[in-house]
């Protein structure tokens, strides 16, 4: 592992305009794992992820010159990955366009706001292990930009702050993707452990 | 007082949506007295809990990049094109 402190230093995107091997290494050790798991969690096959992956830098490169250092380069990356990757769900015809999520919770409760469907109660451990099992295949019916807040926020644990400028969202609008991912895959594990 | 409904949608959301004190507290005491609430924010946690789980583990699939084999070599090639003079990009596939 080369020195990771070049992320940092203020020629960064000069070193990355030079192509300078030190530097183009730092960044794909960093950041390749996180993009993958983004690419896996966004819903993309293996041989599409690596293609992602492999687009990012590539633009990351050519892009160096916008780069001011003024955002840190981990934004700048995932900003990238992201349009890479709605790009390739685009072009699959992967992204659904109706969200019926609003709705579906709406029904889950009487006109008071009280609970009239409550959640499930079942084997709490049961429930975890299905859980592990089954997220992922819950998550293949949101949508992309959904998942990748998603993934952003519960797995690489980055702030709602460098989320939303990575998807170019505001605070408001990341938290209505949020609870729409959240109250989905809670309603697809819900009817899992029922069954 | 906040109504369940009210407290679902809160707890969805507080970690991205940055609320008052107030609200966090009269989350808190709701969630305190309802169990179906209770029961629905830990749900919420169990969900994030099993994201990490699974995304952080590389999955089965021997085709999957991430794979420590796979991840050595597509690094390498990355690095091998990215330092090569710039040329099309996207058309060499």
């Amino acid at each position: 592992m080369s020195d990771p402190s070049i992320l940092d230093r203020p020629d960064l995107a000069e070193r990355i305009r030079a192509r300078d091997p030190e530097a183009l290494q730092v960044v794909v050790e960093t950041y390749l794992t996180q993009i993958l798991r983004a690419a896996r969690g966004a819903g993309l096959k293996p041989q599409e992820a690596e293609d992602v992956a492999q687009n990012t830098f590539t633009t990351f490169v050519e892009s160096a010159e916008r780069f001011e250092g003024r955002s840190h380069v981990r934004t700048w990356v995932f900003g990238i990955l992201y349009r890479k990757i709605s790009e390739t769900r685009r072009k699959l015809g992967k992204d659904r366009q109706i969200d019926d999520i609003d709705e579906v919770f709406e029904s889950r409760f009487d006109e008071n706001g009280g609970w009239s469907q409550p959640p499930r109660a079942a084997d709490v451990e049961l429930e975890a292990k299905q859980t592990r099992e089954e997220i992922s295949d819950c998550l293949e019916a949101a949508p992309s930009k959904q998942r990748m807040a998603f993934v952003l926020r519960e797995v690489e644990g980055l702030s709602s702050d460098e989320i939303c400028k990575i998807l170019e969202v505001s605070s408001t609008n990341l938290g209505v993707m949020l609870f729409r991912l959240r109250n989905r895959v809670r309603e697809c594990l819900e009817a899992r452990w029922a069954a | 007082m906040l109504n369940c409904k009210e407290t679902a949608h809160a707890v969805s959301t507080e970690d991205v949506v940055p609320v008052g004190w107030r609200q966090r507290l009269a989350v808190r005491l709701h969630l305190m007295m309802c169990r179906h609430c209770r029961r629905y924010a830990q749900q919420m946690q169990a969900m994030g809990n099993a994201a990490r789980d699974v995304f952080q583990h590389p999955p089965e699939d021997p085709s999957s990049p991430e794979s420590p084999e796979n991840l050595a070599k597509l690094q390498s090639d990355i690095l091998d094109r990215l330092m090569q003079p710039p040329k099309h990009p996207d058309s060499d596939n």
